[in-house]
């Protein structure tokens, strides 16, 4: 019955260990997430988490309108929402920004699902209250503080899988009166030795190895009304950068080290809420040990939230952001400083309709960009087993210049403008829920008009950045959904689609897809649970990619699609679990890229086991 | 239930089909590459895209992937440059290690590739032998690899210093720019032993001969600790026979280490901050007023009919262009290349 009431919230103990396993919960606000705007439709999507061995790239590959650009196995991995680029997703980290201010994008494959208790993905550009980048999409990370309470004391987990990868990851959570603390580290290694073929030969990959580690610590007291949290951790990633398939005997390496230390304060009472973040993040990259780049983030967030009444909410607050950076290729050190203030209203009118707004006033470099949204929801039918609204959304967008574009040597140029953006999005979803089975539907359409996009170009002999290129881009997001729950057995089948036509619109070539933007993509995936087992099978198709603005066939990298299969077994001593479980990825052997000429890898296996004290 | 697992088969099918039925081209070759020019693409690093395109000026034709469409396969990462010695095309490719020679009265079909080469830029042939430039690391000192041109055999290598790049055969010597240490090596044919080092300006480049058969090397220029640059662009004029600097020409710029001489020998074509300037070589200062604008600028030749090649490589993400000038700075036309074009070889 436990096991059924788990599965019924998308939580399911079974599938702790399971790699490709990410369940999807309904777009509610959840209590103490409070870093998350205001949104409506389909708004934000919680992506369930299990004690991830794998990093945050690997749990979020499937999700509709994301895709991954990633430059190997285990390699640099970078995000793209709705047909946009990395630089076009705002990561939030207990509502701080959290991208490196260097590159203005975050390495997902940088951070470990074994530190995560709590994710969620936005579309578009709601995220762009808090701050820079949220053109395509926002991904929060740690926006709630009060999760930890159903932790077991001690969790131990291990993996072993093909091309020498071991995984270890261990959770200690201790509790006392108002008091709690957790520790968590984790270590993980890749030789990456697999074979490939290329241009009719085997080959296989070398100098692509990578080893991580990391630790992170919390602490959390509430007294009264107030609860606070400090939440550090650091990471280490020691890799070697995977050559392409041409070059296999090249051989560049890179250690990245990251420290991220919050300290949140939450404090409710009645119909008020206070949420304050203030935070310290610092990026450390040495490339072949010689050069290295840091840079160091102060950032203070701080939220006030009034329900003047049970169908008014009104918030407001503001953010300031402090980066400096330094490395050989700047000009001693540089500096940049980002502020805004921001309102929002969200408004029930009635028991079917709901409106939400939000106001953004940055204030950057004299320049004052203002971004409002404004999102709508609509139920249309709402029946005991029938439910169906329709939401619309209109947001501003921008994302201003990195530290790298602005003051690399050469080439930086200080005077670039942000890039900005309008996005409208309007959808339909709908809910059939009969006895045991659960069936949702939903689609969005949606349409972002960019202009400004920063690019490098030649200029004899060194590469300058110029607000370059104006894009258009209009898709649809589609997810079907059926669970059902017996009393012995359960099902959960989950299909997406996303379309997403990025389209140049400046300069030659216009009209063309935007290099490495899928037109097509999708996902599908099955879990069945039956006693003690969870069996699970899913998919990801990629369409075809393209490396250039011209869109020649020959210059693309052909579409794939990669099936896996999991297979998970839950024991029960007393109170303790163990979980064991095993796992075979890329089950048809697909020869596939994810980024042209840098090769992937065929079937590989793997088998976990996960201890819960 | 069954109907919403039938639509979503039928999408996924839907999809698969449409990203599949597309079709793809299949450029041709041409019947020979008599009195043709070769633009080579440099590809984006790290994407082993590189490719070869030809451009025939009589029918104005362009031939793109020359090397994929002969071999099948792929040309490799960064072609960064190139070179033909009778009917031998060598193609340099820098980030895959390796010089691939072309046959170029068959077909472009492969004579032998030299593998074990780490980093190569450029490379020349004097009467049996092929000489390469290899930076080897950023870090360390690079060499000169001596290669026997029927086998493809490395016979001998030669220490060079930091970063060398150009090669040039001149009598019976070759120099060789060395970029990271703003000096030019001066190598016995003979003895196959460095004889001299002739000190030059910041980032040394490319080299060509002149009228009076001085050579001439362009200094790119350097940059301060800040990572700004130096401003000390500078041409050097080197009588062969002295190993004398005769003079050199201030730019008051960086400039590109890429340069090209008119076939009379008398003109010296580079690029400064989006324009292409002509040097006399008989002149004492740079000149001031513009042959022409280019955006972005990432190679140039010039054919021996004095037609000047500008090779433009947009913004990385597209394919290139080159631009084709008469002596008197009218443009003729222009041609699609692949992507990033920053040589140019004529046949």
């Amino acid at each position: 019955m436990r096991f059924v009431l788990l599965l019924t919230f998308g939580l399911g103990y079974g599938v702790l260990l399971a790699q490709t396993d990410t369940t999807y919960l309904d777009a509610v606000e959840v209590s103490g997430s409070w870093y998350r705007p205001f949104t409506t439709g389909t708004g934000v999507r919680s992506v369930q988490l299990a004690d991830e061995p794998q990093s945050l790239d690997g749990i979020l590959t499937g999700e509709p309108s994301i895709y991954f650009k990633t430059y190997g196995n285990g390699q640099l991995s970078s995000i793209a929402f709705r047909g946009t680029t990395a630089g076009h997703t705002a990561v939030l980290w207990h509502g701080i920004p959290s991208n490196y201010p260097t590159l203005g994008e975050m390495d997902f494959s940088q951070w470990p699902g074994w530190f995560l208790e709590d994710l969620a993905v936005q579309p578009g550009s709601g995220g762009a209250l808090y701050g820079s980048g949220a053109i395509g999409g926002t991904i929060l990370l740690d926006t709630d503080i009060s999760n930890t309470n159903e932790s077991s004391p001690l969790s131990v987990g291990l993996e072993l899988g093909s091309f020498g990868r071991q995984f270890t990851g261990i959770k200690t959570n201790y509790e006392e009166g108002n008091f709690y603390a957790s520790t968590n580290a984790y270590w993980d290694r890749l030789k990456n030795n697999f074979s490939f073929n290329y241009q009719g030969e085997k080959h296989v990959q070398t100098n692509a190895s990578n080893s991580n580690y990391g630790l992170q610590q919390k602490v959390g007291y509430k007294v009264r009304s107030h609860k606070f949290l400090l939440d550090g951790m650091y990471t280490f990633n020691d890799r070697e950068i995977q050559p392409n398939k041409s070059s296999l005997s090249t051989r560049n390496t890179i250690e990245t080290e990251n420290a991220r230390i919050a300290l949140v304060h939450n404090s409710h009472r009645k119909s008020e809420c206070w949420n304050n973040t203030v935070s310290y993040l610092s990026n450390s990259t040495l490339f072949n040990d010689s050069l290295r780049t840091t840079s160091r983030q102060l950032s203070a967030l701080s939220i006030y939230s009034w329900g003047l009444s049970d169908d008014i909410e009104v918030r407001a607050g503001g953010n300031l952001n402090y980066f400096e950076a330094h490395s050989s290729n700047y000009a001693g050190e540089v500096h940049d400083v980002q502020g805004a203030f921001f309102t929002s209203l969200n408004t029930r009118w009635s028991t079917f309709w709901e409106t939400s707004l939000n106001l953004r006033q940055s204030i950057y470099k004299g320049r004052i960009p203002f971004t409002p949204s404004l999102g709508n929801e609509i139920q249309l039918i709402v029946k005991e087993h029938f439910q169906l609204k329709t939401y619309q959304s209109a947001s501003y967008g921008f994302r201003y210049p990195t530290l790298n574009q602005l003051y690399w040597r050469p080439g930086g140029k200080p005077d670039l403008r942000s890039e900005t953006s309008i996005s409208l999005d309007a959808g339909l979803a709908a809910e059939w829920d009969y006895s045991s089975s659960k069936l949702t539907a939903s689609a969005t359409g949606f349409g972002i008009w960019s202009e400004d996009w920063i690019y490098w170009v030649p200029l004899g002999g060194i590469s300058t950045p110029q607000n370059l290129r104006d894009v258009r881009v209009r898709g649809l997001e589609s997810q079907v959904a059926w669970t059902y729950k017996g009393l012995m057995v359960n099902h959960r089948l989950i299909g997406s689609y996303s379309l997403n036509e990025s389209q140049n619109r400046s300069g030659t070539n216009v009209g063309n897809q935007l290099i490495y933007v899928p037109l097509h993509s999708g996902s599908v995936s099955y879990q069945l649970a039956v006693a003690h087992w969870i069996f699970g099978a899913d998919g990801v198709y990629t369409g075809r990619r393209f490396t250039t603005l011209n869109n020649e066939m020959r210059d693309s990298v052909e579409p794939f699609a990669v099936f896996n299969l999991i297979l998970n077994y839950e024991i029960e001593l007393g109170e303790h679990q163990i979980t064991l479980g095993t796992q075979v990825k890329n089950v048809l052997n697909e020869d596939y890229e994810n980024y042209n000429n840098l090769a992937m890898p065929g079937r590989n296996y793997s088998i976990n086991v996960l201890f819960k004290l | 239930m069954k109907r919403s697992l039938n639509q979503l088969l039928m999408i996924a099918l839907a999809f698969v089909w449409i990203s599949c039925s597309e079709e793809e081209n299949d450029p041709s070759m041409p019947k020979s590459f008599d009195g043709g020019v070769f633009v080579l693409n440099e590809g984006n690093f790290g994407s082993a895209n590189a490719s070869l395109s030809y451009f025939e000026p009589v029918s104005k034709k362009v031939y793109s992937a020359q090397y994929n469409n002969a071999s099948g396969q792929d040309l490799g990462d960064v072609l960064q440059s190139g070179h033909i010695n009778d009917n031998l095309l060598f193609l340099v490719v820098n980030n895959s290690n390796k010089v691939i020679a072309l046959d170029l009265d068959n077909q472009l079909s492969e004579k032998y590739i030299l593998s074990g080469v780490q980093q190569p830029r450029y490379l020349t042939t004097s009467g049996s032998k092929g000489y390469v430039t290899e930076t080897v690391s950023y870090a360390e000192k690079g060499k000169l690899s001596v290669f026997d041109l029927t086998s493809g055999e490395v016979t001998n290598t030669i220490a060079m210093d930091y970063q060398p790049e150009g090669v040039l055969k001149n009598g019976d010597q070759l120099f060789v720019s060395n970029n990271g240490s703003a000096n030019v090596f001066v190598v016995s044919l003979s003895t196959e032993e460095v004889t001299d080092t002739i000190s030059v300006g910041s980032s040394p480049g490319q080299m060509v001969v002149d009228q009076d058969g001085d050579i001439w090397i362009v200094c790119a220029g350097g940059y301060d600790q800040n990572w700004d640059p130096a401003n000390d662009g500078a041409f050097y004029e080197i009588d062969p026979t002295t190993l004398q600097v005769k003079k050199s020409i201030e730019l008051g710029a960086n400039i590109s280490g890429k340069i090209a001489i008119s076939p009379a020998g008398d003109e010296i074509y580079y690029h400064n901050s989006g324009s292409i300037y002509v040097l006399q070589v008989d002149a004492q200062s740079a000149p001031q007023t513009a042959f022409t604008s280019v955006t972005s600028f990432y190679g140039i030749g010039v054919s021996g009919d004095g037609t000047i090649y500008v090779a433009d490589a947009s913004d990385y993400v597209q394919n290139g262009s080159v631009y084709r000038y008469e002596t008197n700075g009218t443009l003729l036309d222009e041609f699609e290349t692949g992507l990033l074009p920053g040589g140019l070889i004529f046949n």
